[in-house]
């Protein structure tokens, strides 16, 4: 049993309100004065030597052993004296603090390190320091280690500015090296390379002459139907039905490629299908997950607004603009304003700790989460490591952090921080209902008069109680989505270890990250959070670093795999682009086009590179295992919304509406589900659907670039048993059989172009046939000929179970 | 299908490689490298020797009470009703008065003499064979972050489960089953985030059984069966799937995508047939039954997932969770603790010497513990606040000295004071039990490096053999 009890204690100054109080914290409760051991140091004693210039390894030593030490265990009481009088006159928070000391004298004796004061502490040796706990002998061996390499400690401000780790040679030189890092650099303008024969697009051109240069061959181009298929899982979600892949087959005319391609692009399906790959960066959820999962109500209405926007080819800039900042945009009517608000649910949608009760504590973790979505998604840049210290890789100091979340916290996200809190909802203007509102106060306000004359709990106020309610019923209500809105400006100061609790000196001024702003930074307005700023900054043509982000996840989405790999990690750390020249073409053409997605799209989707055929051949694969220089296309498999819409679709179950409240999926009959496009079916971030989970679908609480594509069996029991390739399989079964019987082979072929999305030759359709045969059934003859229902549906089964039908060339 | 692929290790070892090797090829190498690992041979573990292979983890969900279960505080009952003579935490859950005894007597048990209360009357009779850890503390009052907490490390962030990450490091045992199972887990408080992979491949999240509130039925794993077609006639249908793909490439093999496909299609197919008959427990005999309890109607429910878990751990599935649901006494505590007790108590002790029988205990760790503990000031004058400061857990298996209390409260119970073990302390000495390196098993997500225990973690090496 431990006998904390009997607390020893050297002088008198422990004695002091704030140590009695973190003492007792600990149930240390009786004290007695042993005035033993070490005599008081005099407090006018000179202070040590300054140690002399640290060396890097000495500041490393300090930052990984040492500060920790320090934060976690010694400034709450011994802190910087800006932040009020530190305990017995000592600050551990500077290198000075250390040197003068306090009414011991200095804490270090850098000649005789085991005698020192704040060695004698940590030991328990009279002092006992920290109270409630002895540390452990490594750290103890860390500190004399310290103390005998001369105390290096790059903090060397006293009070008032601290900048922790800015400062010195080390991160002089992460800084230069972080100035002329690829991904910061101004766009390279290069001539595209001369066009050959194979290539298509301008883009062609980088990728054909890299691939030339390794020596790799390059596959012949796809077939047109694995092309149009490709094509149509990628911009659309959806098989290509067997009428537009007959057509495409038949249309000679030379732009037939380029038809298609634009049909799909303004077909609606291309933004249901866009948008996806969006709300998995912008981590929506129709849940908050987290400690409480509060459902979302008109989370759903931020979805539309993506869906919308691509479907509009809103310019990207714009885009970023309306995320961040929409609503502090003007607005020329009602409807723009709507859209502009619903558009910062992006802010909002984040997993929140609502029952978090220590409430700063909550909107720190709310406002670093935001600022971490951000970082990833525009500027493919961590800054959540930035809040506990600088950035281990790239000169991101924890100053640039607090910088922008002084921008943040000058928002509010938050309704309230009630014991669960809510999360911030506005209501989207309506001038007609606004109006209509206005309108039925005064009536409303009577009733409400006429219930207050009557006292409680009589029958003529139930009565009347009741008409106001019944009238209240017909006053229209505002929609709401969740957005958020300006605060008080507020600007914090770095904290240490990130804890909330243990800021260090003054307010960091707002701003964005010193590093990746030009010379003059970002100022930011006197009142106002500084939202619009950071989001013209961010899509700022000289932000090349953003324009390269977003152009290396358009490439992503056409071609299954970046540029620059990881495609949210543009840092010092990062990969460089394996075509830095094609990355930086791709960012100035969407510039040039205004940030139009479609546009770049359609190079891309139209290039020769995204036309060449996938194969399987072996030693093609062997020659470029990670298919770097594209010498075939990427063989993918559908992603978890595709599985799902495309057997509604060839089903004929699809249901292809747009927008509104998300589905339940308990939905559709017999249990297959919704049947409206997965995009809409309900993401309950506590409780996910295990279908999402099975197919990939990676984890709505956090951005994701790039979801895996895995193989794992609870994929195939999903396409065995479920009730949705069932019900596929019978219901075309059904539609096969009540087709003409003796042209067996046409129906096989059917079914071919729906769940394959290719043509069978007829010798391939026969052999299928007869593969599938009833074992009880002749050999000989059309093998179709006596086929039931169910052989026909044991046949679609078959196709859907095969390989071909999840993956596509 | 060959029968024989239904039982523990049976299937062909180039199945492993085809399963572990490819399945998830487009994505992860280290968790294909963790894979051949457990090929080389289990108990290797992934960088040093294991002393565990498995483990099976009792979760208590609501907050247990450690001073009225394993926490003995004989000052507690002398002061009970005086205010607490030191500061409360900072930042509480609800406000609370003054002490309040525990309800219940405690006795010394066994030859360590631990003290336990009379809730745990079972589970005291095999206290020289626990470990217990009385100075776990983590950081958040609420249920929903401290879960989050002691199931994934974080209750900020979106991070990997436990399960999740020993499934990531050690592969499966089975390829026929999940590596990481949970048995009745909460929906609430977190979730499924509580056992999801997070940024993991999706394979390493846990395979859900029944949940929270269906505490009679585990339901199975879903899609195992149909009610359609019979297994016959699936089998037929694959087959056709196979011989439709051969087709296309014409008896060449495809590429490793097609080849893993088909090979997770043959492993879901196994699955089919060997998950339910291991859900089954009406070929355990009588004995058995009544050694968890499912002889009467308290302990049945529990019992069974017990026993349950006991079936899949011997299957070789390598972290099994049961949760056991309420124990959120603000008030009631008398009533409820002792009840909520009652239904565990007698099984868990069954499990442990279920496993002992058995010999599974040389290489099973089990694990008991709950999200956080509760307060010795009362909250109203028959209930408990919730205290993350200070909470016991226990546990049993090979590597950890039994009969040991690690670490203790301060005199009242209320804040973790003598040798601290944090959260991920624990969980660092866990993997550390697994043969893996908590500060080594990481996985790059989002241009960084994570871990379990993110940038903490000390293993509390004085408990180990």
């Amino acid at each position: 049993m431990p006998s904390a009890i009997g607390f020893r204690v050297l002088t008198d100054w422990l004695l002091r309100a704030d140590a009695v109080r973190v003492l007792a914290v600990y149930g240390l409760l009786a004290f007695s004065h042993l005035a033993t051991a070490q005599p008081p140091v005099a407090s006018d004693s000179a202070p040590a030597d300054p140690p002399s210039q640290p060396t890097p390894e000495g500041i490393a030593f300090f930052e990984t052993k040492i500060w920790p030490v320090l934060v976690e265990h010694c400034l709450e009481c011994h802190g910087s004296p800006a932040q009020g009088p530190p305990e017995a006159g000592l600050s551990l928070a500077s290198a000075a603090g250390i040197a003068t000391g306090g009414t011991l004298g200095p804490a270090i004796d850098p000649k005789d390190a085991a005698n020192s004061v704040l060695m004698k502490a940590l030991r328990y040796d009279g002092l006992q320091m920290p109270p409630d706990q002895r540390l452990d002998a490594q750290t103890l061996a860390d500190f004399q280690k310290w103390i005998d390499m001369g105390a290096p400690n790059p903090r060397q401000e006293e009070a008032g500015e601290p900048s922790p780790g800015e400062s010195g040679d080390r991160w002089q030189s992460r800084m230069e090296e972080g100035r002329s890092h690829w991904a910061v650099s101004p766009l390279q303008s290069n001539p595209t390379p001369e066009s050959s024969l194979w290539s298509r697009e301008p883009l062609d051109g980088w990728i054909e002459s890299s691939r030339r240069q390794a020596g790799v061959e390059v596959q012949p181009e796809a077939t047109r139907a694995a092309w149009l298929r490709r094509l149509s899982f990628d911009l659309l979600g959806l098989p290509p039905d067997p009428q537009t892949l007959d057509a495409f087959l038949a249309d000679e005319r030379p732009d037939a490629y380029e038809r298609i391609a634009d049909q799909m692009l303004a077909h609606p399906a291309y933004a249901q299908r866009a948008a996806r790959q969006w709300l998995d960066l912008a981590r929506y959820a129709d849940s908050n997950g987290a400690d409480e999962n509060h459902g979302f109500p008109v989370a759903w209405r931020y979805r539309d607004w993506v869906v919308s926007a691509i479907n509009a080819d809103m310019p990207y800039p714009q885009m970023v603009m309306e995320q961040i900042a929409g609503d502090l945009l003007p607005a020329a009517d009602h409807r723009i304003a709507q859209r502009q608000l619903t558009a910062t649910g992006f802010l909002v949608l984040g997993p929140k700790m609502l029952a978090e009760q220590d409430k700063p504590k909550m909107i720190a973790d709310l406002v670093d989460e935001q600022i971490d979505t951000i970082g990833k998604v525009f500027l493919g840049m961590t800054f959540g490591c930035a809040r506990c210290h600088d950035h281990k890789f790239d000169p991101i100091s924890a100053r640039d952090y607090y910088a922008l979340a002084g921008i943040l916290h000058s928002t509010r996200s938050m309704e309230n921080e009630a014991f669960v809190s809510q999360w911030l909802e506005r209501e989207l203007p309506d001038p007609d209902k606004q109006a209509e509102i206005q309108r039925l106060e005064p009536q409303r306000q009577e009733l409400q008069k006429q219930r207050d004359a009557h006292p409680e709990g009589t029958e003529e106020r139930k009565e009347a109680e009741e008409k106001l309610k019944q009238f209240e019923a017909t006053i229209p209500k505002l929609d709401r989505a969740m957005a958020v809105e300006e605060g008080k400006v507020k600007e914090v100061p770095v904290h240490a270890r990130g804890n909330h609790l243990q800021p260090i000196g003054q307010p960091v001024p707002r701003g964005v990250p010193v590093w990746l702003a030009s010379e003059d930074g970002v100022p930011m307005p006197g009142s106002g959070s500084g939202r619009i700023e950071l989001a013209k900054w961010i899509t700022d043509q000289n932000n090349a670093l953003a324009w390269r982000v977003i152009a290396n996840r358009l490439w992503l989405w056409s071609f299954q795999q970046p540029l620059v790999d990881p495609s949210s990690s543009f840092g010092l750390k990062a990969s460089p682009p394996t075509h830095p020249q094609l990355l930086d073409w791709l960012a100035f053409r969407l510039q040039e086009s205004e940030g139009s997605w479609k546009r770049m799209r359609r190079q891309m989707v139209l290039s020769a590179t995204y036309r060449t055929a996938s194969t399987v051949d072996r030693d093609a694969i062997a020659a470029d295992p990670g298919n770097r220089f594209y010498g075939r296309s990427a063989r993918r498999r559908m992603d978890a919304e595709s599985v799902r819409d495309a057997l509604l679709a060839i089903s004929g179950l699809l249901d292809r509406s747009f927008g509104g409240q998300s589905a339940d999926w308990d939905g559709g009959a017999g249990g297959i589900g919704p049947t409206r496009r997965t995009l809409y079916a309900n993401i309950n971030r506590a409780a996910l659907n295990d279908y999402l989970a099975t197919f990939d679908y990676v984890e709505p609480g956090v951005a994701v670039d790039r979801r895996p594509q895995t193989t794992v069996p609870h994929q195939s029991l999903f396409l065995m048993n479920h009730p949705l390739p069932l019900q596929c399989a019978e219901r075309l079964g059904e539609q096969a059989a009540s087709r003409p019987p003796e042209s067996g082979v046409q129906t096989v072929q059917w079914l071919g172009q729906k769940i394959w999305g290719r043509a069978l030759s007829d010798q391939e359709a026969n052999a299928i046939a007869r593969l599938a045969m009833p074992s009880s059934q002749a050999a000989e003859g059309e093998p179709t000929a006596s086929w039931t229902q169910g052989d026909w549906a044991a046949l679609v089964h078959g196709l859907i179970l095969a390989p071909e039908f999840l993956q596509l060339d | 299908m060959e029968s024989d692929a239904i039982g523990k290790h049976s299937t062909a070892k180039m199945t492993r490689r085809n399963a572990a090797l490819q399945i998830c090829s487009s994505v992860v190498a280290a968790s294909v490298a963790a894979a051949m690992q457990t090929e080389a041979g289990m108990a290797a573990g992934l960088h040093f020797p294991a002393r565990v292979k498995r483990i099976i983890f009792l979760f208590m969900h609501g907050g247990v009470s450690h001073i009225d279960s394993f926490d003995y505080k004989p000052l507690l009952e002398r002061d009970d009703g005086k205010p607490l003579p030191f500061a409360k935490p900072r930042v509480q859950f609800a406000q609370t008065g003054n002490l309040l005894k525990s309800p219940w007597q405690f006795r010394q048990h066994g030859q360590c003499g631990a003290w336990v209360s009379e809730l745990f009357p079972e589970v005291a009779k095999q206290v020289d064979h626990l470990t217990f850890l009385k100075s776990l503390h983590g950081s958040n009052e609420a249920h929903g972050g401290a879960l989050l907490k002691i199931h994934t490390g974080s209750d900020t962030f979106v991070r990997p489960s436990m399960g999740a990450w020993v499934s990531y490091g050690l592969g499966s045992e089975n390829e026929n089953l999940p590596s990481f199972i949970t048995i009745n887990p909460t929906l609430g408080h977190g979730g499924v985030q509580n056992f999801g992979a997070a940024f993991l491949p999706a394979q390493h999240q846990a395979t859900r059984i029944g949940s929270s509130g269906n505490l009679e039925e585990p339901a199975g794993i879903s899609n195992l069966a149909n009610g359609r077609i019979g297994p016959e006639e699936l089998r037929r249908r694959i087959d056709l799937a196979s011989r439709l793909e051969s087709l296309r490439h014409s008896g060449q093999p495809g590429d490793d995508a097609i080849s893993s496909r088909l090979s997770a299609m043959e492993l879901a197919f196994r699955m089919q047939s060997e998950a339910p008959q291991l859900l089954r427990i009406d070929g355990e005999t009588e004995a058995t039954r009544r050694l968890y309890g499912l002889d009467r109607p308290e302990t049945a429910a529990f019992g069974k997932q017990c026993l349950l878990a006991r079936r899949l751990s011997e299957a070789g599935v390598r972290f099994v969770q049961v949760s056991h649901a309420y124990w959120d006494q603000h008030d009631e505590l008398r009533e409820k603790h002792k009840e909520l007790a009652g239904q565990v108590d007698l099984p868990i002790a069954g499990l442990l010497t279920d496993l002992r029988q058995r010999g599974l205990m040389e290489e099973t760790l089990v694990l008991w513990g709950t999200e956080f503990g509760r307060t010795p000031t009362a909250q109203g004058n028959n209930g408990r606040d919730h205290n993350p400061h200070a909470f016991t857990w226990w546990m049993a298996g090979p590597g950890i000295r039994p009969g040991v209390s690690w670490g203790a409260t301060d005199e009242y119970g209320f804040y973790a004071q003598q040798d601290r073990v944090h959260v991920h302390d624990l969980h660092a000495t866990l993997l550390h039990l697994l043969g893996i390196d908590h500060q080594r098993l990481t996985f790059p997500y989002g241009g960084r490096e994570f871990r379990l225990t993110d940038v903490h973690g000390t293993i509390v090496r004085e408990i180990l053999t």
